[in-house]
């Protein structure tokens, strides 16, 4: 399953959040007292993010190239869900996770590629059935991107998911033992991942276009902004009965696109400790003063960001 | 410390794998390098192995040719040395002729006819053993002494018989002897019973 382990940094491109590219080069490979150095970021718009070509070359003009490549897909692009794990070793996992999806009938063997992680609760709750989480994508589709990638040339190495990202940047930020709760905004909703000792336990996403914010009045927004809170309560509540082990006190929520409102209505509503997300406590943003400056360029680059911290030392 | 988290990787092999038939491929492949390999090494094992024997008989033949002449050699000084043991036990007797020519060299002032009758017929005697270390004449021929080495005294006696036998054309006779341990130089291959002796 891990393909492309380099101790070095990424460059990662993520082509597929609304219609710009956006690109960063980050180095791990730093001593055990700093954090992460982010070399580069870039975002560009593109008439057509998938596929555009030329955008994407002129997008990697601007990045380090030396760095290997990880490509993070669009939520539209991939499914992630929850199933128990198979009874069965490890060197048959794949091939059984495969005969499971098969048999959901939404999918046929060959057609899909397919990448798996456990939900740990071995150790906290040995007699409780084992969960993974298993994200497909359509073989075809992954082909036909890639083909597309190589002709701009992008050869990634890795092709990841937005959930292990924003996971990767939460695994960042916790605390001994806690559970944290990490917000996120994109241009299509709102996300939001749970973990506990850097690994992903549950994770949601409210569709919600940016733009019907946006458009809303006061008391429309309001609404909007309570069934997140809603849903962020149920998550922290299902956390609570399923995963007793990580109690989630403390929610972080990143930095939107635009100011909206969700940090000061979920800070003013929660009975929890709500933070907004410093990526300086993450990252060393000192190369990259129009990122450290700029919430609508952390909002857009959280994704990449999170994917590149994939080969980071994160401190227990 | 925190348990290993697990990363997703989509990008995963498209092919189908053909896992069973790449491995036999890839054993077939080893197999056949591997032979070639080893035969390679075989064959050259054997050449070098026959180099070496070329080379340990080229060196055989030298050595043999060597021994050849060192035998050539070690006969010829196997001769040399016989010849030169020959030198040595002949040395004293040359030395006592030496001592004979010059005791005739200062014998009675140059008298050649008188000492020569004498001398002829003593050296004319041959007695296993014994040499002589003087041989004097005086009173005109009258009076022979003889003095010499023997191995032992009953060669002395013998030699004195066989003299007086001689001499008695000449009117001469020994009748006297006198013997003694020697202390002198010795003949090869003599015993410890050396004699000196004295005839007249």
């Amino acid at each position: 399953m891990e393909f492309g382990i380099n101790r070095k940094g990424w460059t990662v491109i993520d082509c597929c959040d609304g219609s710009s590219l956006c690109a960063v080069s980050l180095k791990t490979a730093v001593r055990t007292s700093e954090r992460p150095l982010v070399l580069s970021v870039v975002e560009q718009a593109a008439e057509s993010a998938d596929l555009d070509a030329a955008a994407l070359r002129d997008l990697m003009a601007h990045v380090d190239r030396s760095l290997p490549i990880l490509m993070t897909l669009g939520r539209t692009q991939y499914r992630l869900r929850v199933m128990s794990e198979p009874a069965v070793p490890q060197r048959e996992m794949h091939s059984s996770l495969r005969w499971s999806l098969s048999t959901e009938g939404d999918s046929s063997l060959e057609e899909v590629n397919l990448a798996w992680m456990r939900i740990p609760t071995e150790d906290q709750l040995p007699s409780r059935p084992r969960q993974l989480y298993a994200v497909t994508t359509t073989k075809a589709w992954l082909a036909a991107r890639l083909a597309a990638w190589r002709q701009a040339g992008v050869r990634p190495k890795v092709v990841d998911i937005r959930e292990t990202a924003l996971r990767n940047i939460a695994g960042a930020l916790e605390r001994p033992g806690e559970g944290l709760a990490l917000v996120s905004a994109d241009a299509e909703g709102v996300g939001m991942v749970f973990t506990h000792q850097g690994s992903l336990y549950l994770d949601r996403y409210i569709e919600q276009p940016l733009a019907e914010v946006r458009a809303a009045d006061a008391a429309t927004r309001i609404r909007l902004h309570e069934r997140i809170a809603l849903q962020l309560m149920r998550s922290i509540d299902v956390i609570g009965r399923s995963y007793p082990f990580m109690p989630v006190t403390r929610v972080v929520v990143a930095p939107a696109p635009e100011a909206l409102g969700l940090l000061e209505f979920l800070t003013e509503h929660l009975p929890l400790t709500v933070e907004p997300l410093d990526l300086n406590q993450v990252f060393d943003l000192g190369k990259v003063p129009a990122l450290a400056q700029s919430s609508a360029l952390q909002a857009r680059c959280l994704v990449p960001l999170g994917a590149a911290l994939r080969s980071a030392k994160v401190a227990a | 410390m925190r348990p290993p988290v697990t990363h997703i990787n989509l990008l995963q092999r498209t092919a189908p794998r053909h896992t069973a038939a790449w491995a036999l491929a890839a054993l077939l492949a080893l197999s056949v390098v591997g032979t070639v390999v080893y035969g390679s090494r075989l064959r050259s094992q054997a050449q070098e192995a026959m180099h070496r024997r070329d080379d340990m008989a080229q060196q055989l033949k030298q050595v043999q040719a060597r021994l050849a002449i060192q035998n050539g050699e070690q006969v010829k000084s196997a001769t040399a040395v016989a010849l030169r043991k020959e030198v040595d036990a002949l040395q004293p007797q040359a030395q006592v002729a030496q001592a004979l020519i010059d005791a005739v060299r200062n014998a009675e002032g140059g008298r050649t006819d008188e000492f020569a009758r004498p001398l002829a017929a003593m050296t004319g005697l041959n007695e296993p053993g014994l040499w002589l270390t003087a041989l004097t004449l005086s009173a005109s021929g009258k009076r022979l002494e003889l003095q010499g080495q023997a191995s032992n005294g009953a060669s002395v006696l013998r030699y004195a018989r066989r003299a007086n036998e001689s001499l008695q054309s000449l009117t001469l006779h020994l009748d006297s002897l006198e013997l003694q341990p020697a202390t002198g130089v010795a003949a090869p291959g003599a015993s410890n019973g050396m004699v000196s002796f004295r005839l007249y």
